[in-house]
């Protein structure tokens, strides 16, 4: 059991990170350079335009500081996540801390809280400068927290995901990681600018509510809920697994998988405003989920030490079919399970209207049901064929195996998108989802209803193609199945395997 | 102490093209160290060492079999298991942004030490390993032989009764190794049972109880130190006679027909002959030897010492993954 104050006044890796980080001749230069940034630089930044006749030099200087902050703390003290445990790998020290007696939410909040420390220090060296600015920016100091307490949460959101992928990372990607984490940083990062523009231009009462299923939220405390509860969801895999050995590590299991779909589900319909309409929104849930159960179906994905693990407990049972199409029955059950919510959802008479920019139908349940099943073979085809190239021998499979699927998806859609005009006929929609399915996600009524045939092979293909893929696993499985033999013939026959061990 | 049970890890190397492949680095071990021993564990890069000794501390996690130390199955309670290891890896790092005294500090707190009694236990680890002056240095400006013993400083901060050292006296000076052995025998003798890795096998041989060979993932041979040196010096017999212990006989005198004396003897075989006496193999007892000393010197050779020759550890390693001896 973790007491609060172990956590976070007497967490050891908490302390450590400071004790390095925030050393008084660090913190005085740190202090130096943020004083200097924001006297010469920030004030030369935000165009007067920008701040509009309403607030003048006040509020470009205070939306300055602001986005500084933002930036400091969400990059800087992201990539500091980011290294957290990666870099720990790289020195070998990270093997001395799992051997302690840390408990896992210890050494996660530690790493969580302590790696960005001198990014947030930073950030309150800039306080100052924001309170020279409020009383010149038409801001209230409520205004004022109000930004900031966005800002902490989606830092934090976003450095558990960072420190999430820092525990997977393997030590040569730290690079690509990098900028694969910049790319993500602009998701807290853009919608927190956005608000600040937004503000900047038309007020704080621009950003005041948010509908939600109907419902009218403060937009702060939403946001700030939002950005918490998927902090929560990185925590709880960085719990799971930062001290198993890496190459063990599952983020989530397949229930609370299965939650975080839902999760993701339930906050996109009810903030984007397809809840009014069943159709709407079970075309937005589902390119929604394109990424959710992709990303969930990788974590569950098994390499060859887990497969070879697995094997062994299988011994006595054998090798089953149901081993060969993993990891499609959790995810086809992850899809069904999720795919009803837009039916549930949207049953509330108080949700907002769909804008009149987007296309309604009634929904179709028959539709519905085909859409919801294709989507799911759909998924659980790349992932079965993902899962078969993981275990594929050489090196980085996995990731040949996405590189692979890149190129295919990226031939096919120039092939059929390009030199193909939008409004396909019905039937020539139906027969590129067979190779790329992702044409389900743009069937309406009318190609259904008069192409339902060559949608049912289109259907049919999947499986077939699951099969194939899970066929290919089965034999990767079976040749892991058997003990490898490498051991060169200078090893004198006595000690080789099956030769009794001396042991006195 | 330690149990090792049908142990078996598998990976994939992932190297060039030429290295790629899966490797047995643990083949169905079987070993049991009990307390009090000085274990070593010796075979060459590759053998699996590294890994038995990660999977023994719960870093790595066995493709099957289980080890239970001190009764606790690590894989199914790897915290309740650590908390009686201390481990030190053979590419170790400190944290060089730390003091010296910070950095046992860090592990006092997640070993989950009373408050009060971490001051205490640092000070008196750093009197033990010799670096009370530098309790105020950056870990940085240490040598290695000094980073070392913080490591073990470290490793043993929460008085486990079992250390894991991996290669731990690679890149040390002679001296600092002299001061290391003498630091292995003395927690020894605090009842700590040492499980040590080296290449350097004349230093195992001065300090361990026991050794194991590993091999390509498999034991070679295991069990108490003197009995495997025994064994191992064993030199096979001629046809039909067993494998005999190598005894010297040297003479006072050069006059007496040593060689003809003990070519009439049925156990001694493989005579190697000078005039200061003879090197041979007797493939009987102690007490066989003893009577045949007696005869010697009744007949009025002047023997002026007698011992049996055994080889060192670094030999009979030798002798043994070349599948000579058994």
């Amino acid at each position: 059991m973790n007491d609060p104050a172990a956590l976070f006044l007497k967490n050891p890796e908490l302390i450590r990170n400071l004790r390095i980080q925030m050393r008084p001749k660090r913190m005085a230069v740190a202090a130096a350079i943020t004083g200097i940034v924001s006297l010469i630089i920030l004030p030369a930044l935000w165009p007067e335009a920008a701040g509009g006749a309403r607030s003048g030099w006040g509020m470009g200087y205070l939306a300055s500081v602001l986005l500084f902050q933002s930036v400091t703390i969400l990059v800087g003290g992201g990539i500091a996540c980011l290294q957290s445990i990666s870099r720990e790998k790289e020195q070998n020290t990270f093997d001395y801390q799992r051997i302690t007696r840390l408990s896992p939410l210890e050494l996660t909040m530690g790493k969580l809280l302590g790696a960005p420390s001198m990014a947030y220090f930073i950030g309150v060296c800039l306080i100052p400068s924001a309170l020279i600015a409020l009383p010149k920016s038409g801001w209230s100091f409520g205004d004022l927290l109000d930004s900031w307490i966005l800002l902490f949460f989606g830092a934090i959101a976003f450095q558990a995901f960072a420190v999430l992928m820092s525990m997977v990372l393997r030590r040569s990607l730290s690079t690509g990681a990098i900028l694969l984490f910049l790319f993500f940083a602009g998701i807290p990062g853009m919608s927190f600018t956005t608000l600040m523009l937004t503000r900047g231009a038309h007020g704080v009462a621009a950003t005041q509510n948010i509908n939600f299923y109907g419902i009218s939220f403060p937009f702060t405390p939403f946001f700030s809920f939002v950005y918490a509860s998927f902090a929560a969801w990185f925590i709880l895999a960085l719990e799971r697994n930062i001290k198993r050995d890496p190459a063990m590590y599952e983020l989530l299991t397949p229930l609370q998988a299965l939650g975080f779909a839902g999760w993701t589900n339930f906050l996109f319909i009810g903030t984007v405003p397809l809840a009014s309409s069943r159709d709407l929104a079970q075309v937005g849930s589902m390119w929604v989920n394109v990424t959710v159960f992709s990303a969930l179906g990788l974590v569950l994905l098994r390499n060859r030490d887990r497969a070879r693990r697995r094997l062994r407990e299988l011994d006595e049972q054998g090798l089953t079919w149901l081993e060969a199409f993993w990891p499609a029955p959790y995810i086809l059950i992850g899809v069904i399970a999720t795919g009803f919510l837009p039916l549930l959802l949207t049953s509330g008479k108080s949700n907002p209207p769909a804008p009149t920019y987007m296309h309604t139908e009634p929904l179709n349940m028959s539709l519905f049901l085909f859409r919801l099943v294709f989507f799911g073979l759909w998924i659980c085809r790349d992932l079965v064929y993902l899962q078969w190239m993981y275990l594929r021998p050489g090196r980085k499979p996995l990731l040949r195996g996405i590189l692979y699927l890149f190129v295919y998806y990226t031939a096919l859609f120039v092939l059929f998108f390009v030199h193909s005009p939008m409004n396909l006929q019905p039937g020539e929609a139906a027969f590129q989802s067979i190779f790329v399915p992702i044409r389900v996600l743009t069937m309406d009524a009318a190609s259904w209803n008069s192409a339902a045939s060559t949608w049912f092979i289109a259907l049919v293909s999947q499986v077939a193609l699951m099969y194939f893929f899970a066929f290919l696993h089965r034999q990767e499985l079976q040749s892991l199945a058997t003990r490898p033999k490498t051991y060169p013939s200078s090893v004198p026959p006595a000690m080789r395997p099956g030769a009794p061990a001396s042991v006195s | 102490m330690i149990r090792i049970e049908n142990l078996s890890k598998e990976y994939d190397l992932a190297g060039g093209s030429d290295k790629q492949g899966p490797v047995v680095a643990a083949d169905r071990l079987n070993l049991e160290i009990p307390a009090g021993e000085i274990y070593g564990l010796v075979g060459p890069n590759g053998a699996g060492k590294t890994t038995a000794l990660k999977m023994i501390c719960g870093l790595l996690v066995p493709t099957s079999g289980r080890v239970l130390v001190n009764g606790v199955d690590v894989e199914a309670r790897p915290e309740d298991a650590q908390k009686y290891i201390g481990y030190l890896a053979d590419f170790f790092a400190l944290y060089d942004d730390l003091l010296v005294w910070e950095y046992l500090d860090y592990f006092g707190h997640a070993y989950k030490l009373a408050d009060n009694s971490i001051p205490g236990r640092i000070e008196y680890l750093l009197v033990l390993l010799g670096l009370q002056t530098k309790r105020d240095a950056f870990i940085d400006g240490l040598s290695r032989g000094m980073k070392q013993r913080l490591g073990i400083a470290r490793a043993i901060i929460h008085d486990p009764p079992v250390l894991v050292l991996d290669e731990p006296t690679a890149g040390l000076d002679p001296q600092a190794r002299i001061d290391f052995k003498k630091l292995i025998r003395d927690l020894h003798k605090a009842g700590k049972t040492i499980l040590i890795t080296s290449h350097l096998l004349g230093d195992l041989q001065e300090i361990c109880t026991s050794i194991a060979i590993l091999e390509k993932g498999r034991l070679v041979k295991a069990g108490h130190l003197d009995k495997i040196l025994e064994e191992g010096s064993l030199v096979p017999g001629a046809q039909g006679t067993p494998a005999g212990q190598r005894v010297r006989v040297k003479l006072a005198t050069p006059g007496f027909n040593l060689q003809q004396w003990l070519a009439q003897h049925p156990r001694v075989s493989s005579m190697t002959v000078d005039p200061s006496g003879a090197l041979f193999s007797f493939g009987g007892t102690d007490a066989e030897l003893a009577e045949l000393m007696k005869a010697l010197i009744a007949t009025g050779a002047p023997v002026c010492g007698v011992e049996k020759i055994t080889d060192s550890l670094e030999q009979v390693y030798s002798r043994l993954t070349k599948g000579e001896v058994m």
